[in-house]
């Protein structure tokens, strides 16, 4: 398979990433984050507004992320990682993405209706504030299985939105 | 960016978008602004404009109020303008109110909650015992708190427009203002010293290391029981009438004006001169100020309404404003309330007078002249400011003052101004919702700081201090996370207070916060670190985990 059928292969088969943040000191917090994604590629998460990785992405957008599957072997080893900006899912676009996610997360459509939180929620001014989050994805890297050493390649992010 | 300059972008932005307006964000300062611009053009502003100037440096709030007037006049089309709260360095909160006296605006400050339509704007407001509803029509200039709304953070599609956006920089050549009155020389105060505040520690500073509780209760109850009746000292002076310039004070009914007019009283003193005082109160209530001859005041300027509480900063500004210039006093004195934060800057602006708000000390210098000491930078710093108004005008915080006098030799002559009867108190649309006003009273008041943990652990301690009649407090970050409500927040940004007692559970000992509760007769505090700031206020510091002190409350 090309890279970047590989790359959106790993990217439907796993639920979480490792998203890396920092402040504006260059004080670093990486923490493990479910996803989903949509026909552009741009991620959507969702989190707490006084957690630490969105206070830092308060101060300082720019993101690293890294997805991969933990049930691989070492020899098949293989991942996608990258960088991009966060920010906070605009009002007018929070039902589309709350559909996204928990179509994504919770499939099945009795548990979703049963368990997922309702979409006014994500706009609660209640403490504690959740809300979501939309990764727009900046650089895109794939291991690159084609050479024996550790090493990453680039992958073309408009390939992977127009690829079939 | 200023954290309260946040919640006034979101309120904006989402006015902007009932409206289909547009907004702007201005911010005076350095080049490095800029950033704080682009913020603002990330979290939704359409423009974004920096005033910048190398003859604005060293500008105080009047020379700043003139700039960002100028600017919002050159920018022309304004029908609404909001601030946050207060700045983060002088958290002072005159900006609004004097922006307001400026440009002849209405101003509304400290809204909670605001409802934009086509021709007005409804504000709910926090005033100091409760809540304000008021109407005003535009023009006007909302200073907004905390409380307003959760502010959002910039979505992708905002980072990638302020990327985008040019900052656009106005200089004085776009503003005209003359030179002579831009920055330092356009300023109406001077800065005779900064200076670091030291913690004058007259603290036993006894550190209790693997002590349990019951010695913590012990204390308490020797320390409480020790100060018993707090018998305030009462110096008695006589007064004589004689015909040197006054000192003005603002009386606001509901308020305890005690303590500012015992501060009024020293300055009498020091400068041998007479008080004269401004009270607004409702009918009804009269006669409680037709003779205040034992604290001093010879005449007394009364307003009186049937709805005294409807009466609007901008109302009684314009009724004081003529009776200041005609009786020129030489100190005009105001308390730190919400209501009088509002109303100084207010006359300030209009009679051109350099106005330092929330002092903790007045001092009469070499020269005679009222040197105003104030808190800057969070209250790591003190600033003796002085004016260069022929008139000094201050708001003074009066509850951190602790001399009592008792006047002889003057008799209060009271004039009574009816507001009724010129229908003034009809002019503005305004109601007035009580709020049960946290109690600060008890003489042993327990702080709770963010090391308690959870807001679990909050609700534990205030179950137990009810238990015990004790009162209860929080630190700034407590109540920025949603455990506790903001009224009550103690410290420089909230309220002062002075128990016989003050346990500090989970505490760092952040100047902000201490500054607020440093006047305690004995301090106590819990926590794990015993190297933590906390420990150079402390008569006596348990060294603790929270978490186990909230498991020995649970378990009395």
């Amino acid at each position: 398979m090309n890279g970047v059928n590989k790359v959106k292969e790993i990217i439907e088969k796993n639920l979480f990433m490792s998203l890396a943040t920092s402040d504006k000191e260059g004080n670093v917090w990486s923490c493990p984050m479910t996803f989903t994604y949509d026909d552009d590629y741009n991620f959507y998460f969702f989190s707490l507004l006084d957690s630490d990785h969105i206070q830092n992405i308060a101060e300082n957008p720019f993101v690293s992320f890294s997805i991969y599957s933990t049930d691989q072997t070492v020899a098949d080893m293989d991942g996608v990682q990258g960088r991009g900006v966060v920010g906070q899912v605009d009002d007018d676009e929070l039902e589309k993405v709350h559909l996204l996610f928990f179509s994504r997360t919770m499939p099945n459509p009795e548990m979703r209706a049963k368990f997922a939180p309702p979409v006014c929620l994500f706009r609660s001014e209640d403490f504690p504030q959740m809300r979501f989050f939309k990764m727009s994805v900046t650089e895109l890297y794939k291991k690159d299985t084609d050479i024996p050493i550790h090493r990453r390649k680039t992958i073309d992010i408009n390939e992977l939105r127009t690829a079939k | 960016m200023n954290p309260y300059d946040k919640y006034a972008i979101e309120e904006a932005v989402r006015i902007k978008k009932k409206f289909s307006g547009e907004l702007v964000a201005i911010c005076m300062g350095p080049a490095s602004a800029s950033d704080v611009l682009k913020q603002a053009l990330a979290l939704g502003a359409d423009d974004a404009y920096l005033v910048s100037d190398k003859a604005f440096a060293g500008a105080d709030t009047y020379a700043t109020t003139r700039v960002l007037s100028e600017t919002l006049r050159k920018i022309g089309g304004i029908d609404l303008v909001l601030c946050g709260k207060q700045s983060t360095d002088s958290s002072t909160s005159q900006i609004p109110s004097s922006v307001a006296a400026f440009l002849d605006m209405s101003a509304v400050n400290n809204v909670v909650s605001c409802e934009a339509e086509e021709d007005r704007i409804k504000c709910r407001a926090r005033s100091e015992y409760g809540f304000k509803n008021i109407t005003v029509g535009y023009p006007a200039v909302l200073s907004v708190n905390n409380e307003i709304n959760v502010p959002k953070i910039a979505s992708v599609e905002g980072l990638l427009y302020s990327r985008k956006k040019a900052v656009i920089t106005i200089t004085n050549s776009d503003l005209g203002i003359d030179e002579s009155e831009c920055g330092l020389n356009g300023s109406l105060t001077r800065v005779r010293s900064i200076y670091d505040t030291t913690s004058e520690t007259h603290r036993s500073n006894i550190i209790c290391e693997s002590e349990d509780f019951d010695r913590l209760f012990e204390v308490i109850d020797s320390f409480r029981n020790a100060a018993g009746e707090k018998k305030d000292e009462i110096t008695e002076y006589t007064f004589t009438k004689n015909d040197n310039r006054n000192i003005m004070v603002f009386l606001e009914e509901e308020h305890n004006n005690h303590k500012l007019l015992c501060k009024a009283i020293s300055l009498a003193i020091e400068l041998n001169t007479n008080i004269e005082a401004v009270t607004l109160c409702s009918r009804e209530n009269t006669s409680k100020y037709t003779d205040l001859s034992s604290m001093g005041v010879i005449k007394n300027n009364i307003f009186i309404s049937d709805n005294a509480w409807k009466i609007t900063e901008k109302t009684i500004a314009d009724l004081m404003i003529p009776l200041i210039k005609e009786k020129n006093p030489s100190v005009v004195l105001f308390d730190s309330t919400v209501y009088q934060r509002s109303l100084a800057p207010y006359i300030a602006v209009k009679l051109r007078l350099g106005l330092t708000a929330d002092c903790h000390d007045l001092q009469i210098d070499e020269n005679g002249r009222l040197l105003q000491v104030r808190s800057v930078f969070e209250g790591k710093k003190n600033a003796e400011i002085y004016s260069l108004s022929d008139i000094q005008i201050t708001t003074f915080n009066s509850k951190i003052y602790m001399k009592n006098f008792l006047v002889k030799g003057i008799i209060t002559e009271s004039e009574v101004i009816d507001l009724d009867n010129d229908n003034i108190s009809n002019r503005y649309s305004c109601e007035m919702t009580k709020e049960e006003t946290t109690n600060f009273s008890h003489d042993v008041i327990i702080g709770i700081g963010k090391g308690v943990g959870s807001k679990d652990n909050c609700e534990s301690i205030a179950d137990f201090a009810r238990k015990m009649n004790y009162g209860i407090c929080a630190t700034r970050a407590v109540v920025d996370m949603g455990w506790m409500p903001y009224s009550y927040q103690v410290g420089i940004t909230g309220e002062y207070i002075n128990p016989s007692v003050y346990v500090a559970v989970g505490i760092s000992g952040a100047i902000e916060h201490m500054k607020g509760c440093e006047s305690s007769n004995t301090i106590i505090g819990i926590n794990a670190n015993k190297n933590s700031d906390i420990s150079r206020y402390c008569d006596y510091l348990f060294v603790q985990d929270s978490e186990k002190f909230i498991k020995t409350i649970k378990e009395m």
